[in-house]
């Protein structure tokens, strides 16, 4: 493969390819905030009285992260659909033996996400809020438990649909439902340790956006960079780990033109994400600049993962072997309508939170001129 | 070696439970959710204006408080058990989903799309409508009952096509697939099945309100209207049976005693709901209380359980009708497995083939895993030793052999005399309790009998054959005596 991904496969391979990465990364950032959103509500659990008064809401990262994560896992859920879908175009067999042998295990995890769900609930209530450090951690430890069960399964699943016939049929043989790999721990640990600092960027977007106060805000800014640059390096680690054990033929796909620019450029945003809150570090405020720059850098990290993650498959695959199913596929109608109904409803979500964002304000007004008129009335001594 | 290229995936055992009933018990209870947010948006909607129009000022209050419940239920369980419907008929018949993605693909991406749009906008309303004025708080519930309504349009299509896939089957042209026969009255029927649905969860959610008597009143009867509609169920009901494939609507009508009874399990229930809700709540105005409510909605799910039943049931010997059989294998790889074997390119082996005295035994376990384990068990539910007790070796032969004569609903027999042989001696085995050592039956005379089995029946499939003899019938002016040897 001699030409930077996609670009060295046919026309319809490429294009499934091009959709299943880019649709990986919105459920990867997604699912971030999800994980590492539910781990720094555990540790604040250990750390901080928690409590729900509006003061606190704006102060408090935990409290934000508790009112937000249902929304979030609601969001990865429904954008991890796409790769779901788009990974039964290009590699429909390999996922479906993995699925399969993985059996039970493999569909625990909807109900366990089902759980998860539901403690993400719990987190926001009263009555978590008024409950022991040791039962809050245990509530937010099943919590952080279910998403991390979650991810294992997936890498599992993922790691056993690369393995050849001859290993899925000793799988099958044993009826084993686990799939053991040394492989599996390093590889989720550098994907969960990413999920930091991409958590540490979009926090900072939601307190620059949110109507917090710029002081209560910036107050973050110190504890947000520790997390990103913790996280990165973290991943930095467990990727050197990972390198080190995946097969050599896999670990020289990722310097080859498939995937080296990718590579490159995933590192490059590592870096502009340790520049980036470095600087907002040392200034102790968040700044729109920065948070682009961090927020650009989030965003090749996840490419560079993604493109890394196709190149290691495609490795141990037979790509071209597929190429006919996805020529077929493509030749499937329904694309125009699919991006017709994809531009209309992405406007008419932005149009409800233009609505949404416009009737809030024009209720701030409201109380405002209410407050205004009061103290116009109220007589001066 | 796959000479043929059929793609061969590892066959789990779900022990006693027949597969169906795996993905039958998920699927009524997405419906039943998916129906309950779908609804929802309408009812929500209705109680929306109602509130904004003063006509029915405590309207507003339920509304939020109905919404809270919506999204806690649909947007937690409604949208993990749909993924689990897919991961759950990729384990029961992963070349079913895999051709169903591969062929619209792009308007399960549509579905998204309206997903998508039905989350951020259900998200809008439960975190910010209290404080939101009227006339934002109704674009949000509107757009997220139409976005609601428009995932069930798209999966509609895409479920409605394995019943009917009409022009589909020359032109493999998406649409034509997709506005199939019976895609119409089914995207209606669901759309009133929604609306009663969320009627009777709003009739239970009413009960635990802290609305006085008069005011739950008022508010049930309101909720009520939406009960309306099911006086249209019965000309639906006869539109989608009249649409759907004549063979299909016999088992419905007696020719299959489990799918006739679900049938009317689903008809007897909503006739009940109907007529309480019609009579009771709309036309005399009652009260109804929390266990009512509750009841009717056991009977509401009933009716689901029911209908989706036969919905399922009624796609037989096919998953994808006059493509691909219950058993995974198109018509033309019938065939061929006629002359090479089914398990002949199996890689997956048994998985504890030391249960199993002979080889032949083991055979026929592989020929039951690949062909009937989709639908059978060997003891369990539907399990073939059950149906087959009282046969002789002869007549399993002939059965199996035959398999589309056996039952129209049965796909053929894929695979080679020598296999069938295999299967009847691995029935037999299990019928006799499974003892520690069993002969194998190599008879050629026997072998050759089933040959001429397989050779007489062909490969087509039951509703051919009983066509054909149908027509044969009015060709020749057979008796009825003649006729009765067909049926």
């Amino acid at each position: 493969m001699n030409s930077p991904f996609p670009f060295g496969f046919p026309a319809a391979s490429g294009w499934y390819l091009t959709l299943y990465v880019l649709t990986f990364c919105l459920h990867a950032v997604l699912m971030s905030y999800v994980f590492a959103g539910t781990f720094f509500t555990m540790i604040a659990c250990c750390f901080k009285r928690l409590n729900d008064s509006t003061e606190d809401k704006a102060r408090s990262l935990s409290a934000l992260l508790r009112d937000w994560l249902p929304l979030f896992l609601s969001a990865a859920i429904t954008a991890g659909v796409a790769p779901l879908l788009f990974i039964q175009i290009l590699y429909r067999d390999s996922f479906y033996t993995a699925n399969l042998l993985m059996f039970h295990r493999w569909m625990s995890i909807l109900p366990v996400l089902i759980v998860g769900f539901y403690l993400l609930y719990v987190l926001k209530t009263k009555w978590f809020l008024h409950r022991s450090v040791p039962i809050r951690l245990a509530i937010t430890f099943a919590t952080l438990g279910c998403f991390a069960y979650t991810g294992w399964s997936w890498t599992e699943n993922h790691l056993l649909s690369l393995q050849s016939e001859d290993v899925w049929v000793d799988q099958y043989e044993s009826r084993a439902m686990v799939f053991v790999s040394a492989q599996i721990f390093p590889r989720l640990g550098m994907i969960l340790a990413a999920t930091f600092p991409t958590l540490s960027v979009l926090l900072g977007w939601q307190l620059m956006w949110n109507g917090t106060d710029k002081a209560d805000a910036d107050a973050h800014t110190k504890t947000l960079a520790i997390v990103s640059v913790a996280g990165l390096v973290v991943s930095g680690i467990f990727g050197g780990v990972y390198l080190g054990i995946i097969p050599e033929f896999a670990r020289s796909a990722l310097f080859r033109w498939i995937a080296m620019p990718y590579v490159i450029l995933g590192l490059l945003g590592g870096v502009l994400q340790l520049g980036s809150w470095i600087l907002q570090a040392r200034k102790r405020e968040l700044s729109v600049p920065l948070l682009l720059l961090a927020a650009a850098g989030v965003m090749l990290m996840w490419l560079g993962i993604g493109v890394a993650r196709e190149a290691i498959r495609i490795s141990h695959i037979d790509i071209a072997s597929l190429y006919e199913q996805h020529q077929d596929a493509s030749t499937k109608g329904g694309v125009i309508a699919f991006f017709v109904f994809a531009v209309i409803n992405t406007c008419v979500i932005a149009y409800c939170i233009h609505l949404v964002r416009k009737g809030l304000r024009s209720n701030d007004s409201t109380l405002d001129a209410m407050d205004e008129a009061s103290t116009a009335s109220t007589p001066v001594d | 070696m796959n000479p043929l290229d059929i793609p061969y995936y590892p066959v789990n055992d779900f022990g006693p439970a027949m597969k169906g009933m795996i993905i039958g018990g998920l699927g009524i209870f997405h419906v039943f959710v998916a129906q309950f947010a779908i609804g929802g948006g309408i009812l929500l909607c209705y109680f929306q204006w109602l509130a904004q129009t003063g006509r029915s000022p405590i309207a507003r209050q339920f509304v939020d408080g109905y919404f809270r419940l919506l999204v806690l239920i649909s947007f937690v369980v409604g949208a993990l058990t749909g993924v689990g419907m897919w991961l759950t008929t990729i384990q029961v018949s992963p070349r079913t989903i895999g051709i169903m993605v591969q062929e619209f693909h792009w308007l399960w991406a549509i579905e998204w799309t309206f997903f998508s749009l039905e989350v951020a906008s259900g998200y809008c309303f439960y975190r910010y409508g209290k404080q939101l004025n009227d006339h934002t708080r109704f674009f949000l519930l509107t757009v997220y009952s139409v976005a609601a309504w428009f995932s069930l349009f798209w999966i509609n299509g895409i479920l409605s096509w394995q019943l009917t896939p009409d022009g589909w089957l020359e032109s493999h042209n998406v649409w034509s697939g997709f506005f199939n026969s019976t895609f119409w009255p089914s995207l209606f029927f669901r759309t009133i099945t929604s609306m009663a649905t969320a009627a009777l969860v709003a009739c239970i959610v009413i009960n635990l309100t802290s609305f006085d008597r008069e005011q739950r009143t008022e508010l049930i009867n309101k909720a009520a209207h939406l009960f309306l509609p099911m006086i249209l169920m019965l000309p639906l009901g006869i539109w989608f049976l009249v649409a759907m494939p004549a063979d299909s609507r016999s088992w419905v009508l007696g020719g299959s005693i489990a799918m006739t009874l679900f049938l009317n399990l689903g008809i007897v229930c909503s006739i009940l709901i109907g007529g309480y809700t019609l009579i009771g709540l709309v036309r005399q105005k009652l009260y109804i209380n929390g266990a009512t409510a509750t009841l009717l909605c056991a009977l509401a799910m009933m009716a689901t359980a029911g209908a989706e039943f036969v919905r399922e049931g009624v796609r037989k010997p096919y998953t994808i009708r006059e493509h691909l059989y219950s058993n995974s294998l198109t018509e033309s790889e019938v065939a061929a497995l006629r002359a090479v074997g089914c398990v002949s390119s199996d890689p997956y082996p048994l998985r504890d083939p030391e249960s199993y005295p002979t080889k032949q035994l083991r055979t026929g376990a592989k020929v039951f895993r690949i062909q009937c384990s989709v639908c059978h068990t060997i003891d369990g539910a539907n399990g073939v030793t059950h149906l087959t007790s009282t046969w002789t070796p002869s007549q399993l032969r002939l059965n199996i052999a035959q398999l589309q004569r056996t039952k129209p609903f049965m796909p053929p027999f894929a695979g080679t005399a020598a296999e069938v042989e295999a299967i009847v001696q691995f029935i037999q085995w299990n019928l006799d309790g499974q003892p520690e050592t069993w002969d194998q039956e190599f008879d050629p005379e026997v072998l050759k009998e089933i040959d001429g089995y397989l050779d007489e029946v062909g490969t087509k499939p039951g509703t051919h054959l009983a066509a054909h003899a149908a027509s044969l019938h009015v060709m020749n002016g057979s008796s009825a005596q003649g006729a009765a040897i067909y049926e």
